[in-house]
């Protein structure tokens, strides 16, 4: 199959181009019924859903699951891309308490949405990936916690989950094999941090979102302090297909290192901003072009972000050729984060962007250490003073020593995510914050009368604030 | 889980190779060895929180660095480590982090009152950059009240946290939140509505800035350098939980904890920490008083002297022997009780002295009481590394607040077990197994358990219970023991079952460790025990035996056996649990004498009221309960009044019996006489005490009593009255506290909710327990059938509402509900 | 005694419907604390907000002391403290929002108003709370219709112009049964069509959709490219006419 061609996995297919006649179509499955007759993709051509779980239920052990999935080299697709076979291979085996399986459906870094349609689309496909990933890890019990304002996907997935139960493919005594699995969808309530994993296990713990101290590792003591296995919804929902077509059918597309196939988000200035699930590798500019209908008539690209708001800004016409994959975005100068793909134009202007991330990230730090809490703010007030007239050239350099202050020293990667970007502007894109500072009248005051570094304009605003 | 050896590491630090405990993040080590790395959130009572970034350094594994930096407070050491602490990544780091802690911080270190002491002004100095690049607006949030004794300043707080977890974690009260998100948040405090705050004090400490500071200090009085500090003991329970008492132009300034590892590991309680303010307070009497006839007069110690003198000898030489009774209540120094020892035997020629709060009930002690007393103590740390910790009749956290707190810390974060034979419940019951015994039944319980352990002789549910729960205690189980025992009729059985039970559980255990330690009413009722049997103590002396209790010597006043009481600082009327016969004693005697700092409604009652220093103005040593000799030391203020041995001298001076001994002559006689008391001088006591050993001489030897007592039940519609020991009563020093009027103290009769329900009470109605009226209110720690009252209260003595010992009381609402409070 | 935030609150009485939730999924958690904020964002939709009352109510049934519950209710942005109109306007205004040109919605709803970010309009219907990004990038501005009180529902109304803002805000307040229904904001010829059928790109308060165009004049079929237009005829005929006079245009 030629790179570029949309694929489907996930069920998820925004249109198809050359349609993929092996693979059947599961969008609007929301039923049980529904997905048991209708097929996905399966080698021997037999059709149904939660075939997968009851062949792994009567014929695998956890061991043989988590070697599947290692064999097929499926990679977290929440952002870290870490080996999801690996990853459920670290809970302890002779643990003797509960385990959890958390899934991930906080989707809420700005661009993306992918996870959503899966819930809304095929939740079923969900719940039979959770079955697998449980009995692969032992556990007994799956939270997935689903963003509060998805009302959709909360209520589709409420649906399903009772489908389930009331047919026994869920509760005390699965397919009727003895095994206990329980799933509870668990609402979020607004936190873009709960999307961290760690901030997600407090969160279900009914606590403020805040990351826990990592080791010991969720896998050790995660949820409840049990052991807990944190995926995102595209990971988990990628099982069955991997248990009923084989790791080969997996490794056999995408690249070595990033085999499979990623639904990737296109938002921002092109024509036909969508969602499409593609094969890793497949060049960005295919990506942009093909299936999104490239830029608006008229426009050029000045910088592409591949993978969400946290990833730094590829600068120029030469993303168009970055492949998109976690190395190629990589040496790209970026990262692939959750394949959220913001396509910028000529008509942008970076400090804007960067200022609207900077108050998206003070806004959403959860404010428990101090580079990420004052740091953000601090990123977000120099933005808004530069916007607003008062930029000096000595700002750039102070962006970049907040940036260096928050960068690998914050607590968790929201840090990180929050001065990425920033950096990426300020380093690629300075002529855009020049050309705000040279309008700006304190620039023009303090180059006039040749004054240091001190702000008589900035000890007044504080002074002023001080006194109320 | 007894105590384990400690294991260390050694890794190389900037080069040059460290050893290091195995079991602490490397910030503690490496700050024991005098690398300086900053840090403000983490704390050694907290978990690793890893909020303020400061305290990052360079690690690497075998030579592989981490990419990384990673922040000590949280890294525990291991074999091939090495960590850099100096290098230029490590040190931008820490400017950067700094810079982020100042930008809204308002700098204002000449106005605040923690600046000498700030945590951010000593590490800004030493590792900040000395420049501000923020021009920004500030973060500003007017300043809050947090509970009646603290302020919070938002401007300076750093978000640090260590306060929040200390209420989460530590305290468990979740008095302060962390709330709103990112840039915006803020400490928010919920105190709920009536429950007084035990352990607040302690954020004061681990702030690192000036954000909490306490409302009876800041602005007040003076700045930390200006304090002169002394190394004292708190002197509210019985835990000897060490403070620096605070002087300054004479006065007490304040009160902070001393860290002392064994003991409190710096942590101190509320009602310790502000109850400074009574010391200095106008109410301390600084003259003495002569009630007569109605009238009172303010004398010149000297003058009240040669009076009081006068008339005691006028009695005495009516009656030269055993005519005096002499009675003193658990907080005075060791060497005070010394030399009112000789007082009684020398001067007074009396065996009916007691000193401390009565330990054995109105039967008296004995050497088979005193023995069990003394036996299988152990120190507060083995305590709380016991696997299984037993409370009987005792809340901790209420009568050894600092030690209930750790204890509790203990159970909640390492899994011990905390097991309460309790009549009512308590703050811990979230965590601790508990088992009921009704009131009144503890004798009962304890026999019963005992039988049931042993496999012999009649139990009860209860019994059966709590045996099955101690069957499997672990590598050891401490036993403690308080005011519910010392307040039972018949306290002198229930001591000796305690051992009994202690025997069961060790065999029950196939011979683990098990220890009992008595939670005593009062900070020395173990160094009053000491001076009152001192011939059983020390060597043998040719003195005349005490009574053998406060009883006795009630007892014998109100037979008319005595012409003259003296009472020293101790409020008999407020808290004896025998009012009547209190009452009986004092109508009874010619002369009565009360010595002690406040007026209170005994000394009211007495003829002459001679002042005393108050703890903090005398130096003497005391006895905690784990038998830890410590010096509670002279603060640096003014005094005017006298220590009782001054006093006592005085007397004996008047009366021409000559000159008893100063303080030091009273440690010298316990220093040779008692082969385990320490062996160091006065002059240079150690500062943290030192442990020892009880051991007196005593013929005791017996079995198992295996009998039980009837069960006692109030009767029909009636309800049990259980007079409860709280940390905040009517003490003196506490009722001459200002900042406590302002504090709602739990002067209340609680109910449980289902009892007023059935009796048509509502919270908040006034209700009649025999002739004294109270506020009802509801709470479920009390259980259905019994009535909660604070057993040391003025103006409604739980001693008054009924007969000493068991009560049953029939509630009602007061005729002028409502109108009454 | 100096003034303190400690409040007497009154815990609210919680409805039948709350506690049957909570019984309802007691059974998924090992302790009653994790069902917190679960219960609260159930609760909101009785009441349209947690007051303080609902708040001590809420803390002493899931045995979470009061001060928790709080902070819990103020780090969740979509857990509110304050009454709000019947609908809440969440307009969503990170970068791909803005771009699509959010600002104008929310200066518009403040002109009409008079009220900004926050406030009840005076009509009692909404409340515009501005929000993070809403994972709806690819149709902005994004922007969510809550309507509070018994039949809780949310609705989704994205790729917003002003004047379907205005028309959407005007059909709420009086009353209109359909409101909330998809409408039609453009169409244009799909770019790189993928066979030479008749595709276009069709974009709706829902959604953007790649659709072919089949027959034309009244009897033109629209379909979509996943297959969800199948019940469009059915229940939104007014969408249907819409697309359908679109497609004559086109
Ligand atoms: C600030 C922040 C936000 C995140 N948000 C999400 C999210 O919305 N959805 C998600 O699946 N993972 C998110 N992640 C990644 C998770 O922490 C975690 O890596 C992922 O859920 C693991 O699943 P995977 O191995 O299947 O990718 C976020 C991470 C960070 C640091
Ligand atoms: S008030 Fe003090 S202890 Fe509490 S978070 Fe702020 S700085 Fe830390
Ligand atoms: S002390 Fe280590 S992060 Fe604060």
């Amino acid at each position: 199959m030629a790179k570029g061609n949309p694929i489907l996995m996930n069920g998820i297919r925004h249109e198809c181009i050359t349609p993929v006649s092996a693979l059947d179509n599961e969008i609007g499955i929301r039923s049980l019924a529904d997905y048991e007759i209708k097929a996905r993709y399966v080698p021997d051509g037999k059709p149904g859903g939660y075939r997968a779980i009851q062949h792994v239920l009567n014929n695998m052990s956890p061991e043989q699951v988590i070697d599947e999935v290692k064999a097929s080299g499926l990679r977290g697709k929440g952002g870290a891309g870490f080996p999801t076979g690996l990853k459920w291979s670290f809970v302890p085996k002779d643990h003797p308490g509960p385990k959890y399986l958390a899934i991930n459906g906080d989707e809420g870094e700005p661009g993306t949405f992918k996870d959503r349609y899966i819930m809304e689309d095929c939740p079923h496909r969900l719940i039979e990936g959770a079955m697998i990933a449980m009995h692969a890890i032992g556990a007994e019990q799956t939270y997935c916690y689903i963003r509060g304002e998805f009302y959709d996907s909360l209520r589709l997935m409420d649906e399903a989950v009772k489908e389930c139960y009331a047919k026994g493919y869920l509760g005390d005594n699965v397919f009727g094999t003895g095994r206990r699995m329980h799933f509870q969808v668990h609402t979020g309530a607004g936190a873009y941090i709960c999307g961290e994993e760690t901030s997600m296990l407090s969160s279900i713990e009914g606590s403020r979102g805040h990351p826990k101290m990592k080791p010991p590792f969720p896998a050790i003591e995660g949820v409840f302090r049990k052991p807990t296995i944190i995926n995102n919804v595209e990971s988990i929902a990628c099982a069955p297909a991997i248990i009923d077509a084989g790791a080969g059918w997996f490794t056999a597309r995408g690249t070595e290192k990033s085999p499979g196939v990623k639904i990737v988000s296109v938002s921002g200035c092109v024509r036909n901003p969508g969602w499409w699930e593609i094969e890793y590798g497949t060049p960005i500019g295919v990506i942009v072009n093909e299936l999104a209908g490239g830029l608006l008539p008229g426009r050029k690209l000045k910088g592409l972000i591949p993978g969400g708001s946290s990833c730094p800004v590829i600068k120029g016409e030469a993303a168009f050729d970055v492949p998109f994959d976690y190395e190629g975005c990589v040496a790209g100068g970026s990262m692939l984060g959750s394949a959220a793909m913001i396509v910028l134009d000529d008509s942008i202007d970076m400090v804007g962007v960067m200022r609207n991330f900077s108050k998206f990230y003070a806004h959403e730090s959860c404010g428990k250490c101090t580079p990420c809490r004052e740091g953000t703010r601090w990123m977000l007030q120099i933005h808004q003073r530069i916007l607003d007239g008062g930029g000096t050239m000595e700002d750039l350099d102070l962006l970049i020593d907040i940036i260096n202050g928050i960068e690998a020293k914050s607590f968790c990667p929201l840090g990180d995510a929050a001065a990425w970007p920033v950096r990426s502007a300020v380093e690629r894109f300075p002529e855009d914050y020049i050309a705000w500072i040279e309008k700006s009248s304190r620039f023009n005051a303090l180059r006039t009368n040749g004054n240091g570094s001190a702000s008589p304009a900035g000890s007044e605003e504080t002074a002023g604030v001080e006194a109320n | 889980m007894a105590i384990r050896a400690i294991e260390y590491v050694t890794i190389e630090v900037d080069g040059k190779p460290v050893s290091l405990r195995k079991d602490k993040p490397i910030l503690w080590g490496l700050r024991d060895k005098g690398y300086d790395i900053p840090y403000f959130c983490a704390h050694k009572w907290l978990d690793p929180l890893g909020a303020c970034r400061m305290c990052m350094v360079k690690v690497s594994w075998n030579g592989r660095p981490m990419p990384k930096l990673q922040i000590s407070c949280a890294m525990l050491p291991g074999e091939g480590m090495s960590v850099e602490t100096n290098i230029e990544e490590v040190l931008t780091a820490r400017r950067e982090q700094l810079e982020f802690h100042l930008i809204n911080h308002p700098l204002e270190c000449p106005v605040c009152d923690k600046g000498g002491e700030c945590m951010l002004q000593d590490q800004t100095y030493e590792h900040g950059c000395g420049e501000g690049r923020y021009t920004e607006n500030k973060k500003v949030r007017p300043d809050r009240q947090m509970n009646a004794y603290i302020q919070i300043n938002y401007k300076r707080c750093i978000h640090c946290k260590r306060c929040v977890g200390f209420t989460d974690e530590i305290d468990n009260s979740h008095l302060l939140k962390m709330v709103s998100r990112g840039a915006e948040s803020w400490i928010e405090s919920y105190p709920t509505s009536d429950d007084l705050p035990y352990f607040s004090g302690n954020v004061i400490d681990i702030c690192p800035v000036g954000a909490l500071t306490a409302t009876n200090y800041r602005f007040t009085m003076g700045r930390p350098w200006e304090q002169e500090l002394t190394a004292s003991v708190a002197s509210l329970d019985s835990t000897g939980v060490n403070i620096w008492l605070n002087g300054r132009l004479g006065h007490v300034a304040r009160i902070i904890p001393r860290e002392n590892e064994g003991v409190d590991t710096g942590m101190l309680d509320d009602a310790t920490r502000f109850s400074w303010e009574a010391i200095d307070d106008p109410a301390r009497l600084r003259k003495a008083l002569i009630h007569d006839e109605g009238e009172t007069r303010r004398v010149k110690l000297a003058m009240a002297e040669a009076l009081c003198a006068e008339q005691l000898g006028a009695v005495l030489s009516e009656h030269p022997a055993d005519s005096v009774g002499l009675v003193a209540g658990g907080n005075r120094s060791t060497e005070e009780y010394m030399s009112l020892r000789h007082f009684a035997t020398r001067v007074l020629d009396s065996r009916w002295y007691s000193f401390g709060e009565d330990l054995a009930g109105p039967e008296g002690m004995s050497d088979v009481v005193l023995e069990a007393l003394l036996a299988g103590n152990t120190s507060i740390e083995h305590i709380l590394s016991a696997s299984t910790i037993l409370t009987i009749g005792s809340d901790l956290w209420e009568e050894a607040p600092v030690l209930g707190l750790r204890a509790n810390v203990e159970v909640r974060k390492r899994h011990r077990r905390l097991v309460n034979l309790r009549s009512h419940g308590s703050s811990a019951d979230d965590f601790a197994e508990y088992i009921d015994y009704g009131y009144g039944n503890l004798l009962r319980t304890v026999r019963a358990t005992v039988n049931a352990l042993n496999g012999n002789g009649e139990t009860t549910p209860e019994g059966e219970r709590l045996a099955e729960s101690l069957r499997s205690v672990g590598d050891d189980c401490a036993i403690l023991y308080g005011s519910e025992v010392w307040k039972d009729a018949a306290a002198r059985e229930l001591i000796v079952a305690i051992q009994d039970l202690r025997e069961a559980v060790r065999r029950a255990n196939d011979g683990c460790s098990v220890y009992t330690n008595p939670v005593y009413p009062a900070a020395n009722s173990a160094g009053a025990l000491l001076a009152n049997w001192f011939t059983k103590f020390g060597r043998p002396a040719s003195a005349k035996e005490s009574c053998g209790g406060v009883g006795r010597v009630l007892q014998a006043a109100a037979d008319g056996q005595l012409q003259a009481l003296v009472i020293c600082d101790y409020d008999l009327l407020s808290s004896y649990p025998d009012r009547a016969l209190v009452e009986k004693a004092l109508a009874k005697v010619k002369l009565a004498i009360y010595l002690g700092s406040f007026e209170n409604p005994t000394s009211q009652r007495c003829r002459f009221h001679m002042p005393l220093g108050t703890w903090a103005h005398i130096d003497g040593s005391v006895v905690s309960l784990e038998w830890r000799v410590q010096k509670r030391r002279r603060g640096q203020i003014d005094s005017v009044a006298p220590s009782l041995t001054e006093l006592v001298n005085g007397l004996s001076g008047e009366l021409g019996r000559g000159f008893l001994g100063t303080t030091e002559d009273m440690y010298g006689q316990l220093r040779h006489n008692i082969e385990f008391w320490p062996r160091d001088e006065f002059a240079d006591f150690p500062y943290k005490g030192v442990l020892v050993t009880p051991r007196a001489r005593l013929s005791a030897s017996r079995s198992p009593v295996k009998d039980l007592p009837a069960e006692r039940r109030a009767g029909a519609g009636e309800l049990v009255l259980i007079p409860k020991s709280f940390l905040y009563n009517d003490r003196d020093l506490l009722a001459n506290s200002p900042v406590f009027a302002r504090v709602a103290m739990p002067f209340h009769a609680f109910m449980n909710p289902a009892d007023m329900q059935a009796q048509g009470i509502s919270d908040g109605d006034s209700v009649a327990l025999g002739s004294v009226q109270l506020t009802a209110r509801g709470r479920d720690w009390v259980r259905s059938g019994s009535v909660v009252v604070n057993d040391f209260c003025h103006s409604a003595p739980a001693n008054g509402m009924g007969a000493a010992g068991f009560t049953g009381l029939s509630i009602r609402k007061a005729s002028l509900a409502g109108s009454q409070s | 005694m100096p003034e303190l935030h400690a409040k007497n609150i009154e815990p609210a009485e919680l409805p039948a419907k709350l506690t049957d939730f909570v019984k309802g999924i007691a059974s998924q958690y090992p302790n009653t604390k994790a069902m917190l904020i679960p219960t609260l964002i159930e609760a909101q939709k009785y009441y349209g907000h947690v007051s303080d009352g609902v708040a001590m109510a809420i803390g002493r049934l899931l045995k979470v002391p009061y001060g928790e519950v709080e902070a819990v209710i103020d780090f969740y942005t979509m857990i509110l403290q304050k009454p709000t109109g019947e609908y809440i306007v969440g307009l969503c205004d990170t970068w791909n929002c803005e771009w699509g040109g959010a600002a104008a919605l929310k200066e518009h709803f403040i002109a009409k108003y008079g009220k900004g970010v926050g406030e009840i309009t005076d009509d009692g219907k909404f409340t515009l709370l501005m929000v993070e990004c809403l994972c709806d990038c690819h149709n902005p501005p994004s922007l969510q219709f809550l309507q509070r009180g018994e039949h809780f529902t949310p609705t989704w109304s994205n790729n917003l112009t002003v004047e379907l803002f205005d028309a959407i805000l005007d059909d709420l307040a009086a009353g209109r049964a359909d409101a909330l229904r998809e409408r039609f904001v453009r169409m244009e010829r799909k770019q790189n069509a993928p066979d030479d059928r008749n595709w276009v790109w069709l974009v709706t308060t829902r959604n953007q959709y790649p659709c072919v165009l089949e027959g034309s004049g009244d009897a033109m079929k629209v379909i979509d490219g996943f297959g969800k237009f199948g019940d469009l005829k059915n229940d939104n005929p007014a969408l249907h006419a819409e697309i359908a006079a679109a497609a004559k245009e086109l």
